[in-house]
């Protein structure tokens, strides 16, 4: 019941953006709000359920990092995942550099997208939904 | 060679279309193969601790704050 609520308004939230002219105050103040309520419920909902100090979760970065021949296949994928987003970032910032026609920046491609009121909604629903998945997602549930 | 006098497509669309397709294959084998690592699973390990969520939480604000708002 919960779940569905939180559903109806994340979708009628995501029309009305959506539909909003993109420039009015209105379609401004939404994100804003959106913005420090998840920063807010982060907080709320992470006192004592994250899963691991920041100290322990470095050390345990690093020594698999340092270790990366012990699962060769799970760090190979890593390395895809980061060269991937290295790709992304610098074609980015390459493109954003020459501010040419030729030369899109990924803002710009996702424009292609949210010029539509639709389109708009689509990609604010994803944001949305991610948005709850980093607030919400691996916590503990233990006391 | 340039596609875009035939396509429209110019040479960046060609790179991000490049780079689509490779995480769409990184996708699909993550699906396939359970040993290769998803982006979930990326997303996940940054989840496990503070310091790892609040960088997410910023990124995910900065690029809302930039695709909804400041993008003409």
């Amino acid at each position: 019941m919960k779940r569905a609520l939180a559903v109806g308004v994340a979708v009628a939230l995501s029309l009305l953006e959506g539909f909003w002219p993109q420039q009015s105050a209105a379609a401004h103040w939404s994100v804003g709000a959106v913005i420090v309520l998840a920063l807010l419920a982060a907080v709320l909902a992470g006192r004592g359920h994250q899963r691991s100090s920041t100290r322990n979760w470095a050390r345990s970065s690093r020594r698999a990092v340092s270790h990366w021949w012990a699962h060769p296949i799970r760090s190979g994928s890593v390395a895809l995942w980061v060269l991937v987003l290295a790709a992304t970032a610098g074609w980015d910032a390459y493109s954003f550099s020459h501010q040419s026609d030729r030369l899109p920046t990924l803002s710009r491609v996702i424009g292609g997208i949210t010029r539509y009121p639709l389109g708009r909604a689509g990609v604010f629903a994803l944001w949305l939904a991610l948005g709850a998945v980093i607030v919400l997602a691996e916590r503990r549930t233990d006391p | 060679m340039s596609l875009a006098p035939l396509t429209g497509v110019v040479l960046g669309d060609q790179v991000w279309i490049a780079i689509a397709i490779a995480a769409a294959l990184g996708l699909a084998a993550s699906q396939r193969w359970r040993r290769i690592t998803s982006p979930w699973g990326v997303l996940r390990w940054f989840l496990q601790s503070w310091a790892g969520r609040a960088f997410v939480l910023v990124a995910w604000s900065i690029a809302g704050w930039h695709l909804f708002c400041q993008r003409p």
